[in-house]
């Protein structure tokens, strides 16, 4: 029984179940409010849909971050690694709201811009972990692959990949924790996520709202790096 | 065969290796030996074209290195470092099976050809699913030969193989590794800076200096009559008379005899200085010869001339 994963899965679970009971739990709370419940959207399908663009987005840029990594450390593409790096580090110092409000003019607003917001800055992490992770190799590990008839592919296919599994994982781990967190900023620009009652509560004076959104998304940022954690250990054991 | 016609190379202003023609037997155990940064590593990774000569060519077989893929060369050529590189993240077994996997050999003749190599070098079959990191130094030498070897190339080369091991574990290894290249009639190419264990592996030296051959031949050759100073200095200086002893055998030695009943005895094949030191050990001025009826290895037949 892995508590990490447990523990925020069941409370996410009662949360599910509670909140739409609510009502007199945050009226007592919040007495002067009329509508102590968020009702626009029901708490599971907010869920869910926080979670799936979490997932694609995060997914995408894992995909993208590994693939850029794995070409920018290829011996030919030399000048490209300082750049890459450079990008990574200096990419995680803009707030991801600002990368939000920079796709609204070019996909309008919903979940779209959200997507790629959360994709783009996704990224960054994973690139900045995958590089460092690659060209931590052991050099004899590549002479041994080398002098072994290993083409580049299998190379990084079965050398280099899993020897920077670690490292990968952290920055993975990091990405996904952080779109967990922005994509309640995406419903800013219209995307419904768990940020909707959040930002309708604080621009409609309602606290309870506010309070509702957030033990969600605490509970579901903390189930994935449950998950995230138990994932990095199984494909990591195998190298101790 | 493996040719190595006037090869040169370059690295910058350097000249790592400098006209150098080298002729190396199918079978033989050839060992290149010298100082650190003498061109010998070179010199051995032309051979699987990991490093490509400036000018000149090297032949296996009388083919040109460069008419076959690196790849596919690579794969047909065993490779041994003196950092091992087994793949941290694989199993004993698997790093074994690496090379016969790149080649698409069959999964039964991959296990089958692992349990044979791990018994070939003693390696106890129960470490087959260890990482790298569970083993002792000496193992991992041990798996890193087992792999050079896994494909059965009639060309395997060893760089500083057994470089970073203490002396006891080492002298094991080369022992093993000795009756291994008997067994198997592999060619080798040894590389090393340690003359003790060149005098001990090979059948022929090169010793290699300044990106040139200075001497190659027996190791007999070498101790008797170093061309000059500098392979003087290397092969012998104050251990030169015990290396001479090492690299003979008492079979060599022995002479016809009698001694008193209950003398100690010594394996026709143990080498000249393990005979010296029994009889230092034992205060004696001969040993029976074990399974040589009537023969005595003998002070005298020590300091003989070799024949």
């Amino acid at each position: 029984m892995n508590w990490r994963i447990a523990l925020p899965a069941l409370v996410l679970v009662a949360l599910l179940l509670w909140l739409p009971q609510s009502a007199p739990a945050f009226h007592a709370m919040f007495p002067t409010l009329a509508k102590p419940v968020y009702l626009r959207t029901g708490f599971g399908q907010l869920v869910v849909i926080h979670a799936g663009i979490v997932l694609l987005a995060s997914a995408t840029a894992i995909l993208v971050g590994l693939a850029v990594a794995a070409l920018v450390t290829r011996p030919f593409a030399g000048s490209l690694l300082p750049t890459a790096n450079a990008v990574a580090v200096v990419g995680q110092t803009i707030p991801p709201v600002a990368v939000l409000v920079l796709s609204v003019p070019l996909l309008g607003f919903g979940a779209p811009p959200t997507l790629l917001a959360l994709a783009v800055y996704g990224v960054l992490p994973v690139l900045g972990q995958a590089i460092a992770g690659l060209r931590s190799v052991p050099p004899d590990a590549i002479a041994a692959a080398d002098g072994m008839g290993y083409g580049p592919w299998r190379r990084l296919k079965d050398a280099e990949l899993p020897l920077a599994v670690p490292a990968i994982m952290s920055g993975v781990r990091l990405s996904v924790i952080v779109a967990v967190g922005t994509a309640t900023i995406g419903s800013t620009v219209g995307a419904t996520t768990l940020g909707s009652p959040i930002v309708e509560g604080l621009v409609g004076n309602n606290p309870a709202y506010v309070v509702q959104g957030a033990l969600l998304v605490a509970a579901l940022a903390m189930l994935f790096d449950g998950l995230l954690e138990w994932v990095e250990r199984r494909v990591t054991s195998r190298g101790r | 065969m493996i040719e190595f016609s006037n090869v040169s190379k370059r690295f910058g202003q350097d000249e790592a290796v400098d006209g150098v023609s080298l002729r190396i037997a199918s079978g033989e155990l050839f060992v290149l030996v010298g100082p650190s940064g003498s061109g010998k590593s070179t010199l051995l990774r032309m051979v699987n074209r990991l490093v490509e000569p400036d000018e000149g060519s090297v032949r296996i077989d009388g083919k040109d290195v460069r008419d076959t893929p690196a790849n596919e060369l690579r794969r047909g050529i065993g490779y041994a470092i003196q950092s091992v590189g087994l793949f941290p993240h694989w199993s004993v077994a698997r790093n074994i099976g690496t090379v016969p996997r790149l080649l698409g050999w069959k999964q039964e003749r991959i296990e089958c050809r692992v349990q044979e190599l791990m018994a070939m070098l003693e390696l106890d079959a129960g470490i087959a699913t260890r990482l790298p990191a569970e083993l002792s130094g000496g193992q991992q030498q041990r798996v890193g030969v087992a792999r050079a070897m896994a494909a059965q190339p009639a060309i395997v080369l060893m760089d500083e193989a057994f470089g970073a091991l203490d002396p006891v574990t080492r002298e094991k290894l080369q022992h093993a590794f000795r009756r291994i290249h008997a067994d198997t009639g592999t060619t080798v190419v040894f590389v090393t800076h340690d003359m003790d264990e060149a005098l001990q592996l090979g059948d022929r030296i090169a010793f290699i200096d300044g990106g040139h051959v200075r001497q190659c031949g027996t190791p007999l050759e070498l101790l008797l009559n170093p061309v000059d100073e500098v392979v003087r200095g290397f092969v012998g200086g104050a251990s030169a008379g015990l290396r001479l002893l090492s690299v003979r055998k008492v079979r060599d030695a022995m002479t016809p005899g009698s001694l008193i009943d209950g003398a100690p005895s010594i394996d026709a094949e143990a080498d000249l200085r393990q005979a010296l030191s029994m009889m230092v050990d034992g205060r004696l001025r001969a040993l029976r010869v074990d399974g040589a009826d009537g023969q005595v290895i003998s002070l005298d037949g020590l300091l003989a001339p070799p024949r």
